[in-house]
């Protein structure tokens, strides 16, 4: 082979092998932000409007920054192929952002979905998932005007991680692993549109068999201080007759879980620390004040923990994936999911000083 | 043999006998014959009108006159008249000792051959022909043009001298021993131009420069053939490394203090007579990057200005490229947000983002040749609503998205934040290479232009020093005036580049005296 055909086969190859061919222009692309499913197989895509720009957002009528498209099918890949049988442009799914699952379907339902959307590698396994009791298409198009184009409401409530008490956020890939590893239950966020923006408040906790279980609020946020997902929270108090509130809430849990006889053994060992935002009028605080209403966050907290634990297996779930901590390392021989929870709750709060009245 | 055969052959031999004939009457050796020196000058010149022929009566010469020849024009008329024509009417001196009686120029050499004869003729000198003289006087009274001293046009300084170089050689030589005034620098002259004769000099610092470096230079010109010059360039372009190679390999200058540093550093001058401009060498790559700005302002702002002249190369060669990469090819890579605003402000064009950048960057370039082109005063105005103008109504007309504006914009004025002038067109062209593979492969095509680029910068050399250095061979000593100008104190070694014969720049650390006031009495 003379160095000239050495040099043209080098060349070719380096075009051929790499792999550019099938990209598209933005400008031929149709953007796909969110994907919503119900439980009637129900499929709608939303688009950004393509007319959209910076200077135009002025004069654009609220809800024209998107579009839908609905479809409906039995499966991801059939639905993306109708979507695109409508669309003009090709349907690129590689910046989804969030995923709105009806809270009808099921564990395996939602496995599946997920499954089939990473399997195919075109929508991105970072984007967030959220259930919800309300229309997924709904949720999809709820206006807010706390976002606007390029920003997709949706996912930026999820993206901004610290600008929520509680941190509920679930990716698909965190989904798609709690689902597959036995000893956890996964769970979603629910979102309930109301008329300022979205309430994201509760989780829905898949179990092993059956249907999904809402998680009431309260006890959505014991399962935040026992999992630290806590931020900035507060806690209301009322500490000999006197209402006092504890805010930026933050918590850590140290958890060790043993198998025991059937059951799994827990013991939790919380650390959390606040600041006093409330405190009665015309009271200076003293240093017994402050231990009297450390004690008292502190039994509440251990309260909220038990009474969620408690709601676990009331539920046969285990959505802290204990009973997997517990038999890490152990064969699975059993169903892990449904053993019920043992829980011992130490719980310290403290109190960090700050403000005039110290 | 036939007849025809033999014919030619007589004609041929009658031809050669001919050109003997001319050349024995017309001999390169000079004979004291003055008038047919008279008549030999005349047909040399085809009679030129510009050519003065004066029979001057000497004293000293007895009866016999003395012919007296220059080229009107090339010489001082005054000198011609005050420096020698007088001092031989009024002197006694024999001809032979004119040179140390006679005559008051400084200049003046003895000449026996006719080639000698005219090229001092036509280099403006004065010839003086006695019949009794085996000899010409050759008389350095050649008007030396005064240009003024100027600032340099494509290398302004805020700090410095800013003086610029004549376009005499002469000048240009002592502006340059007039900041050195150190016996050891050193000009040797070549004349290059079988037509426009044009004297070429070469300067360096003795004991300091690499001799060999010297002796490249000085073959490569020496064995240069051209009939004329039209400048300094031509003579660049001619004995640099890989003449076909995009990238300067010899770097010019029009700055004395540029070229003065360049002597200090241990290279090579070549001063071109009628060029302002200084070539150096060697020039790898990183000096094209050096400003005598750098060198005038503290190290902290020399350094931050380095730093942002890399930023800004970097963003004008690859903005392009990556822009087109990103919304041609790889768009899963941009952040969504941007990739909804970029498709938001490319909706209603009608052309490709490629097509657009192209078109942008030929508006771009034909408005900078056309403000080159403009007279100052026009040029500015033209730079300056030419921009504004294209800028607003290419938009408006929806050629090119606004994005691109930003982008071509941007990648232009880092295009000149080179310092040397040579070097912009040389990136402007890889961007059109980078460009193109972008448009085809994506990143993947700008990684491939990218390793083909450093190859290429690594396989260059400057007159035997690697291009790509100090980065690549990597020479941690020269680091400290790359990206970065160390302070002086921890500067005292000259760069490696030229390869000089010791490399110590600054003599040792020594402690500075306390100030005056902390001083104990």
């Amino acid at each position: 082979m003379t160095r000239g055909q050495r040099f043209g086969l080098l060349a070719i190859l380096l075009v051929l092998l790499s792999g550019c061919g099938d990209q598209r222009a933005p400008s031929n692309t149709a953007i796909v932000l969110a994907i919503a499913v119900s439980a009637r197989h129900q499929w709608t895509f939303l688009f950004p409007n393509p007319a959209v720009t910076v200077s135009s957002l002025a004069s654009k009528a609220s809800g024209s920054e998107f579009y839908t498209i609905s479809v409906t099918a039995s499966s991801y890949p059939a639905a993306l192929a109708r979507v695109q049988e409508q669309s003009a442009r090709v349907v690129f799914t590689q910046d989804v952002k969030v995923i709105v699952l009806g809270a009808a379907l099921s564990g395996p339902q939602v496995a599946q979905i997920v499954s089939s959307m990473t399997e195919s590698g075109l929508v991105p396994a970072r984007a967030w998932l959220v259930a919800t009791q309300a229309s997924p298409a709904q949720v999809l198009m709820h206006y807010t005007p706390q976002t606007t184009v390029p920003v997709y409401a949706l996912a930026d409530y999820f993206d901004c991680a610290s600008c929520h008490y509680t941190d509920l956020g679930v990716r698909g890939w965190q989904w798609w692993v709690r689902s597959m590893t036995p000893g956890v239950s996964p769970v979603l966020p629910v979102a309930r549109p109301t008329a300022t923006g979205l309430d994201v408040s509760r989780l829905l906790v898949y179990p092993t068999q059956g249907r999904p279980v809402l998680m009431p609020a309260p006890l959505t946020v014991g399962w935040a201080y026992l999992s630290g997902k806590v931020h900035e929270a507060s806690l209301a108090l009322t500490v000999d007759g006197h209402p006092y509130v504890l805010s930026s809430m933050g918590a850590s849990a140290r958890v060790r879980c043993v198998r025991v006889a059937g059951t799994v053994d827990v013991t939790v060992r919380m650390q959390a620390h606040g600041e006093i935002a409330n405190s009665p009028p015309q009271r200076v605080l003293l240093p017994q004040d402050e231990t009297r209403v450390e004690a008292a966050g502190a039994a509440a907290l251990a309260h909220l923990a038990a009474r969620t634990i408690s709601w676990a297996n009331h539920t046969h779930t285990d959505p802290f994936g204990y009973a997997m901590q517990a038999s890490w390392g152990q064969p699975a021989d059993v169903a892990l999911t449904p053993l019920p929870i043992r829980a011992r709750i130490w719980v310290t709060v403290r109190v960090q000083g700050e403000g005039m009245n110290r | 043999m036939k007849r025809e055969d033999l014919a030619e052959i007589t004609k041929k031999a009658s031809l050669v006998m001919h050109d003997i004939d001319v050349i024995l009457k017309k001999g390169d050796r000079y004979i004291p014959d003055l008038s047919a020196v008279h008549a030999r000058m005349g047909d040399e010149t085809g009679q030129a009108p510009d050519l003065v022929r004066r029979w001057v009566k000497v004293p000293s010469s007895g009866s016999s006159m003395v012919l007296a020849a220059y080229i009107q024009g090339l010489v001082d008329r005054d000198v011609v008249d005050r420096d020698v024509l007088a001092p031989l009417l009024a002197g006694r001196s024999h001809p032979d000792e004119w040179d140390q009686e006679a005559l008051a120029t400084g200049d003046i050499q003895a000449r026996t051959s006719w080639r000698e004869i005219l090229h001092d003729l036509f280099g403006g000198r004065l010839l003086l022909f006695a019949s009794t003289l085996p000899h010409a006087w050759s008389i350095g009274v050649d008007k030396l043009p005064s240009p003024s001293i100027t600032t340099p046009t494509s290398e302004q300084s805020v700090t410095g001298s800013n003086e610029a170089l004549s376009t005499v050689l002469g000048t240009q030589m002592g502006q340059i021993r007039r900041s050195f005034r150190h016996p050891g620098l050193r000009f040797q002259t070549v004349t290059l131009g079988r037509l426009q004769r044009t004297s070429v000099a070469i300067a360096h610092l003795d004991g300091l420069t690499n001799p060999a470096l010297l002796a490249s230079v000085r073959q490569r010109l020496e064995r240069l053939v051209i009939d004329a010059r039209p400048n300094g360039n031509m003579i660049a372009d001619l004995i640099r490394d890989h003449p076909l190679s995009i990238f300067p390999t010899i770097r010019t200058s029009s700055r004395v203090d540029q070229a003065c540093l360049a002597l200090e550093e241990g290279k090579v001058l070549v001063l071109v007579d009628g060029d302002p401009f200084a070539l150096i060498a060697p020039a790898p790559l990183c000096d094209f990057y050096r400003t005598m700005m750098d060198y005038g302002t503290p190290w902290y702002d020399a350094s931050f200005v380095r730093l942002l002249r890399l930023l800004a190369w970097g963003a004008g060669l690859y903005l392009p490229a990556l822009y087109i990469a990103l919304t041609q090819v790889n768009s899963n890579l941009i952040p969504s947000a941007l990739l909804i605003v970029t498709v938001g402000n490319h909706a209603g064009l009608p052309f490709t983002p490629l097509v657009e950048v192209v078109l942008m960057i030929v508006i771009i370039e034909t408005v900078r040749e056309a403000a080159i082109r403009l007279p100052t005063g026009l040029s500015t105005t033209i730079g300056t609503v030419g921009a504004i103008i294209v800028g607003t109504v290419v938009v408006r007309a929806g050629i090119a998205s606004p994005q691109v504006i930003f982008i071509i914009t941007l990648t232009a004025l880092s295009f000149y934040t080179t310092p040397a002038y040579e070097l912009t067109g040389t990136w402007r062209l890889i961007n059109f290479l980078l460009l193109v593979g972008a448009a085809s492969m994506g990143i993947y095509g700008i990684v491939l232009v990218t390793v083909w680029l450093i190859g290429t910068l690594v396989g260059l050399e400057s007159f035997g020093v690697p291009y790509f250095e100090p980065l690549a061979p990597f020479h941690l000593t020269d680091w400290g005036d790359l990206i970065v100008r160390l302070p002086w104190s921890l500067l005292r070694n000259r760069p490696t580049t030229a390869r000089p014969s010791y490399h110590r720049r600054l003599g040792p650390s020594v402690r500075m005296p306390d100030p005056h006031l902390r001083q104990r009495p």
